[in-house]
């Protein structure tokens, strides 16, 4: 049994020169105008650096940089990132160095980049995340997202689906990983308003007074969600920033869930941070593959376009796609 | 009761429902609120004032302490150790021989309380000990690192196979009292053996603090997992508590009231302990680098009911 | 003070309970319940719909074979027979039907035909599951066991495919089949994000498997023959349009013994369009439609607050709260309310205490006007400044600020009227007291205050600082209008509250204060706005039009001259509007949000019948605006669309000015103000 607690991770300075692993044959980062994307990129050293644009940022010509860019107007993201490997063709990609950062990505693309990776038959990929210069309070509030389109499965993780006749028979699970947005949160809960839920909160969270923040706009949703957020069967933790923990957290939370009686069909949701939402697909495509287990996503129309300034953490996760 | 006011009990019944273990209640709030009762035309200016702060106080009950005791031990120490020894074995993943070698590196720590058995540091270990299923015989006194001292004067190991001393505190304010360990403890351990690590973990740490350990002590390794930084200084300048948008808190007077009651709570740090400005309690307690208005609780000295009140007699105080 | 009390409120919604306690929470309307509007023996397919709250997934789980299983514990194979049904619950929402779907033309119609077949494997393995549950170990199922799964084997084709399939002998293995079947799809569906191609094969031809397997069953075994397979699938809304038709078809195409009853949220039917020679199902011919919450709230006012109550009491002792929930007085009586006054003397003493020795409100804000219109001549009969102080005495009436408010009511009627004020004041205040002492008959007294009582009230409340008060049981189940969540959650935030207080509510010891009532109410209504949850860019808009709409009556009701009491509800002639305004009325009202009156408001001239709804009442706290409507108003098309069409929005202001003016003092909308400005500075006496 994998314990993804032991993978490794660290932070890397900021402004000092990297450690000589920190290098690459191919990196890849989703483009958006903030300072810690940019700032990345610049300082990844990679024989190939690829920039992804996201249609979901609605950039225009002038906005995107000029060279190593991969543009498609698919909105699914399988579409989109199979697309980009197709034009990219990158030879023997199983044997490359690949550094993904995953600041920019918007959270399906990333899961599905990883899950195309996976299988091509790449088993090491090393993930890059940063973290903007100071959370002003305003940077905490949203997101100005478009309104919620659709939720559905996000492609390559849409799983095997069970039934069950009567609710005596029915042990459907849905895990939220609830950040900030309490929309989101609700939006997906009412989607799945039949599956018991259960919420994964960032604890320790990035800065200290973010978990208590989270609960408060978390708790708007609480009618959707259901149940009391301090039974320890209804809400677990796992630090914000740490997508191994948070895999291993998961792992927790189907043993207890289903050591009463076996579950029907698991819903997996991360709606808070990207680490988060890192490690859901990392548990995903070590367990849950070929299972009744499916990642569901609310979809927007279109994405905020991020313009933080400053970066304050970037960490490195060293991810084996096992 | 203004529209502001009625958002603020709002926003607190909502952390006293879920996070807060209900606390504090409505009566709770208007006891404290009553504190602000000087027979001025302010009177409701200041407790208007008073509850914005309260609003803005951060309070980590016991289930999310004994999480962030599980964070500790699971990513300040255990994880270093981990990634130390799959470096040294060619990066293995075989989980069998990592914990194998874990728990030999495990067997060799001792867990020690910072302060007085009395103080947070201990109560703490307990939980640590509890929420990490660590056996009884990692956790020891300060008096059972050494041995009595030899006829000849010197002092050794009372358990000489220990490679890790591990200290281990909810709170590091100016990093003082880590250096008073350094001084002596410390000092004692490095003088047998320099091999032997020591190390400092706490919960939250001053950022300036934790700074100040790690350039003047001899702990081998310091950290927190939550570093506050200046902008959680309630009033200074960088302070993340000021509101933005919100005209009708008067920031100077929401400064003034909190100093004014607060000199007559504790007259040297009428905001905090070294002006620690801080507005953060736990469940166990609450550091005296918060605003004494909030925590004072000396009902033999000076009638002020707290809101999340403080255990310890004052530090200094007679 | 840690939460000790357990709060008997705290599960809402069905999905929430097992079946078990579906069962006993089930507390029938009396007189003409539930059956007789579900009518599940009927061939006549339907659909329920119903808002969120409706109880509509209640009803289809109390229905489907799991409720009867428990209703008929000793011997359940008796008791279908005696229902004359069976019933196959589906939750769409299993399906996950948005895999099925891609915005590539050619991949969604062989989606659409996949979703199709999979809905099919669903439905049968659930009838086979729910058969072999029923009389698995029964003989005459044991010995026709073979026969049955190679007749249902035969439904399916595997021509043109490699694949080599041995016919299943039991149930067991025929269920295994299917569920291999339906596991081919998903899987196919996951590998086209790596594929690009769907790799699986229809095996058999659309609804035939829903149709043959109960008609198989039927034939073969003699217990289930008469009996009716209904169909219950619930949750439609989460299908698409097309995935819709294809369900729409299967009712347009049903066949013995099979029927369907189809449960969505109000707004959850994206067409009745089927895929038979493009025909739409016809309300009436292929259907019927019960809209459940307009069932519940038909019921008479007295039969769904008894309901209520009793719903309420069973809660409470079961959550442990047994002291003495006997009665329905008793339980009323746990919450704070004002005793039964004429002249609500009580409610309003605060006032007298609190303006002790100074001008009331009201007054002074009369006193201002005056003032105002007499500098610019407009205070018929005032003609020097010491009227003004007669005009107010004579309005005054210390001991019951509410009737002050009724004769401020009926002077700025007067004064609406051009009356001389001087006269006016006089005449209310002779009124005035034979109406208190009961002496004459004061029609006008009498009548201003039955109509205008709660909003009087409400004014003076604004007035003089207090928040406005929502009270009593009966007010928080008329709240609810028929959704018994929409109650539950109600009582939920105010249980809450109430604790947060550190009153204990629900015993001798103290009643739920004023406080606590009015801020769970406040709270249940900001949850009710934030939870009508539209997905899409339509849920800003027809939130904004409902925040005009609201404040539109929110500002009548606290205008010196309110047209209509207990505002509430408006109506509009629907052919005159703009279709966006059409668009988003129709969709405000399927999202519950308003609610359409049913036999709508004929207009006074033309004597033409206007579409007439009413703001939700779980949404009126949000406004300060009263739960129970009496008044409604006719807001014209430039009006509406101001309202509801955003390309209108900016003449909202305007518009609304407008008609508010014409309620406010002293002009009543009669001047523009800036020539009152002028005449004002002009005519500016000394000393004023």
């Amino acid at each position: 049994m994998i314990d993804y607690t032991i993978f490794y991770k660290s932070e890397l300075p900021i402004d000092k020169d990297w450690p000589e692993e920190a290098n690459w044959d191919i990196f890849i980062s989703a483009y958006n105008s903030s300072d810690r994307v940019n700032k990345v990129y610049n300082h990844v050293k990679a024989a190939t650096k690829h920039w992804l644009i996201l249609p979901d940022y609605k950039f225009e010509d002038g906005q995107i940089p000029s060279k190593d860019t991969f543009i498609f107007s698919d909105k699914n993201e399988g579409d989109f990132i199979r697309n980009y490997f197709n034009d990219a063709n990158i030879q023997e990609i199983q044997n490359q160095k690949i550094c993904i950062d995953i600041t920019g990505f918007i959270k399906p693309y990333m899961m599905f980049i990883l899950r195309w990776l996976k299988h091509l038959g790449v088993t090491k990929v090393d993930i890059l995340y940063s973290e903007p210069g100071h959370y002003a309070k305003k940077e905490k509030t949203t997101f100005s997202d478009g309104p919620v389109e659709e939720i559905r499965q996000v492609a390559g993780y849409a799983g095997l689906h069970r039934q069950n006749t009567t609710n005596e028979n029915s042990n459907d699970l849905l895990i939220l990983g609830s950040g900030y947005d309490d929309e989101l949160i609700a939006q997906v809960a009412e989607q799945k308003s039949n599956a018991k839920k259960v919420q994964l909160f960032g604890l320790p969270s990035l800065r200290p007074d973010m978990y208590q923040e989270n609960i408060l706009r978390a708790h708007k949703a609480a009618e959707s969600v259901g149940g009391d957020i301090r039974n320890d069967r209804r809400s677990y933790f796992a630090p914000a920033n740490d997508p191994f923990v948070t895999a291993a957290v998961l792992r927790d939370i189907f043993e207890r869930e289903s050591s009463r009686s076996p579950l029907t069909n698991v819903y997996l949701s991360p709606l808070a941070t990207k680490p988060q939402a890192l490690g859901f697909t990392i548990f995903y495509l070590a367990e849950c593959i070929d299972e009744p287990v499916s990642m569901i996503y609310p979809f927007c129309n279109s994405h905020a376009q991020e313009t933080s300034k400053g970066i304050s953490r970037i960490w490195k996760y060293d991810v084996e796609l096992i | 009761m203004s529209e502001l006011e009625d958002e603020l009990i709002a926003k607190i019944k909502i952390m006293s429902d879920t996070i807060w273990d209900g606390k504090p209640s409505q009566t709770d709030i208007n006891n404290w609120l009553d504190n602000f009762s000087d027979n001025t035309a302010d009177i409701f200016k200041e407790r208007l004032h008073a509850l914005y702060l309260l609003s803005q106080f951060m309070y980590f009950s016991s289930r999310e302490m004994r999480e962030l005791l599980k964070s500790l031990y699971r990513d300040l120490y255990k994880y270093p150790i981990i990634q130390g020894i799959r470096r040294a074995n060619n990066d293995t993943i075989d989980v069998d021989f990592i914990n194998h070698e874990y728990a030999k590196e495990l067997k060799n720590t001792r867990f020690l309380g910072v302060g007085n058995p009395s103080e947070s540091g201990a109560h703490l270990l307990y939980y640590f000990r509890q929420e990490n299923s660590l056996p009884k015989n990692l956790f020891i006194n300060s008096h059972e690192i050494f041995d009595s001292i030899t006829a000849d004067g010197t002092q050794n190991f009372l358990d000489p196979v220990i490679t890790r001393y591990v200290f281990i505190d909810d709170f590091c304010g100016s990093g003082n009292q880590a250096k008073k360990y350094s001084e002596s403890l410390i000092q004692a351990i490095k003088n047998i053996s320099t091999s032997v690590e020591v190390y400092y973990y706490v919960l939250f740490a001053n950022k300036t603090g934790l700074d100040y350990v790690s350039s003047n002590t001899l702990f081998d390794r310091s950290d927190s997992i939550f570093k506050l930084d200046d902008t959680f200084k309630c009033f200074g300048s960088n302070s993340r508590h000021k509101p933005q948008d919100l005209p009708s808190i008067d920031w100077s007077f929401a400064y003034n009231t909190a100093r004014k009651y607060g000199l007559r709570l504790w007259k040297d740090f009428p905001l905090g302990y070294d002006d620690g400005q801080l507005l953060i309690g736990f469940f166990h307690n609450t550091p005296d680098n918060a605003l004494p208005i909030i925590w004072f609780d000396d009902p033999s000295n000076l009638a002020w009911n707290p809101i999340f009140r403080r255990y310890h007699k004052i530090y200094g105080d007679a | 003070m840690a939460i000790t009390q357990v709060n008997p409120f705290d599960i809402t919604k069905a999905s929430d309970f097992t079946d078990q306690q579906i069962n006993d929470y089930w507390v029938d309307i009396s007189g003409g319940g539930f059956v007789d509007i579900f009518q599940p023996n009927s061939p006549m397919p339907m659909y329920i719909l119903g808002g969120k709250g409706s109880g509509k997934t209640h009803l289809m789980r109390y229905f489907a074979y799991s409720g009867q299983k428990l209703r008929h514990t000793n011997d359940t194979l008796k008791g279908i027979s005696s229902d004359k049904y069976i019933g196959i619950y589906l939750r769409c929402g299993g399906l996950n039907a948005s895999r099925f779907s891609h915005h590539d033309n050619e991949l969604y119609q062989a989606l659409s035909r996949l979703f199709s077949y999979y809905m099919d494997l669903w439905l049968a393995q659930l009838t086979i599951e729910t058969i072999v549950d029923l009389m698995g170990s029964h003989n005459t199922l044991l010995k026709n066991e073979s026969h049955i799964c190679k007749n249902i084997f035969e439904i399916f084709s595997f021509k043109n495919t490699q694949s080599v399939e041995e016919t299943p002998g039991t149930l067991k293995e025929l269920k295994e089949f299917l569920y291999n079947k339906q596991k081919e799809v998903d899987i196919s569906i996951n590998n086209y994000a790596f594929t690009s191609s769907l790799d699986v094969k229809i095996h058999a031809p659309p609804g035939r498997l829903v149709f043959s397997i109960p008609k198989i069953f039927s034939d073969l075994i003699p217990e289930l023959d008469g009996i009716q397979f209904l169909y219950l699938i619930d949750e439609l809304e989460n299908l698409t349009a097309d995935q819709q038709r294809y369900v729409n078809t299967l009712i347009r195409e049903k066949e013995r013994p099979c029927s369907f009853k189809i449960g969505a949220r109000l707004y959850g039917i994206r067409t009745y369009e089927t895929y038979s020679a493009a025909e739409a199902n016809k309300k009436g011919s292929e259907y019927e439609v019960i809209l459940l919450d307009y069932t519940l709230r038909k019921k008479s006012k007295n039969q769904y607050r008894q309901f209520a109550k009793n719903l309420c009491k069973k809660r409470l002792s079961e959550s442990g709260y047994s002291e003495c929930i006997r009665t329905n007085a008793i339980l009323d009586s746990y919450f704070e309310t004002p005793p039964k006054e004429t002249f609500s003397k009580t409610s309003t003493q605060f006032i007298r205490e609190k303006y002790k020795g100074r001008e009331r409100p009201y007054f002074k804000s009369l006193r201002k006007k005056l003032e105002q219109a007499f500098r610019t001549g407009n205070a018929p009969g005032v003609t020097k400044e010491v009227d003004i102080n007669e005009i107010i005495n004579y309005l005054s009436l210390d001991e019951y600020p509410l009737i002050e408010k009724v004769n401020l009511f009926l002077f700025y009627q007067d004064w609406y009227k051009n009356k001389s004020l001087a006269d006016s004041a006089a005449a209310i205040s002779k009124s005035c007291l034979n109406f208190i002492s009961g002496e004459k008959k004061e029609i006008r007294h009498a009548s201003a205050l039955s109509h205008f009582r709660a909003d009087l009230m409400s004014q003076l409340f604004r007035e003089c600082d207090q928040k406005q008060r929502y009270f009593g049981i009966d007010t928080f189940i008329d709240m609810s209008s028929g959704l018994p969540r929409n109650l539950l959650t109600t009582l939920k935030y105010i249980f809450q509250w109430s604790i947060f207080n550190e009153e204990r509510p629900f015993s001798q010891k103290s009643k739920i204060s004023y406080q606590s009532q009015r801020e769970g109410v406040v709270e249940a209504s900001e949850w009710f706005f934030r939870d009508a949850r539209m997905v899409g860019r339509d849920g800003e808009c027809i939130r904004n039009s409902i925040g005009r709409l609201a404040t539109l009556f929110r500002e009548i009701r606290y205008a010196d001259k309110p047209t209509e009491c207990s505002l509430t509800s408006f109506s509009v002639d629907s052919t005159s509007i703009s279709n966006e305004s059409k668009r988003i009325l129709d969709l405000a009202e399927k999202w519950s949000l308003l609610i359409e009156i049913p036999g709508g408001q004929r207009d006074r001239n033309s004597k033409r019948v206007d579409q007439k709804y009413q703001l939700n009442p779980m949404l009126c706290p949000r406004w300060d605006l009263p739960i129970q409507r009496r008044g409604t108003i006719a807001l014209n098309p430039d009006e509406i669309n101001c309202i509801f069409d955003d390309d209108y929005s900016q003449n909202y202001e305007h518009l609304v000015r407008a008609r508010i003016n014409r309620m406010t003092a002293p002009y009543f909308g009669k001047k523009n103000v800036e020539d009152l400005q002028h005449s004002a500075d002009q005519h500016k006496l000394p000393g004023l």
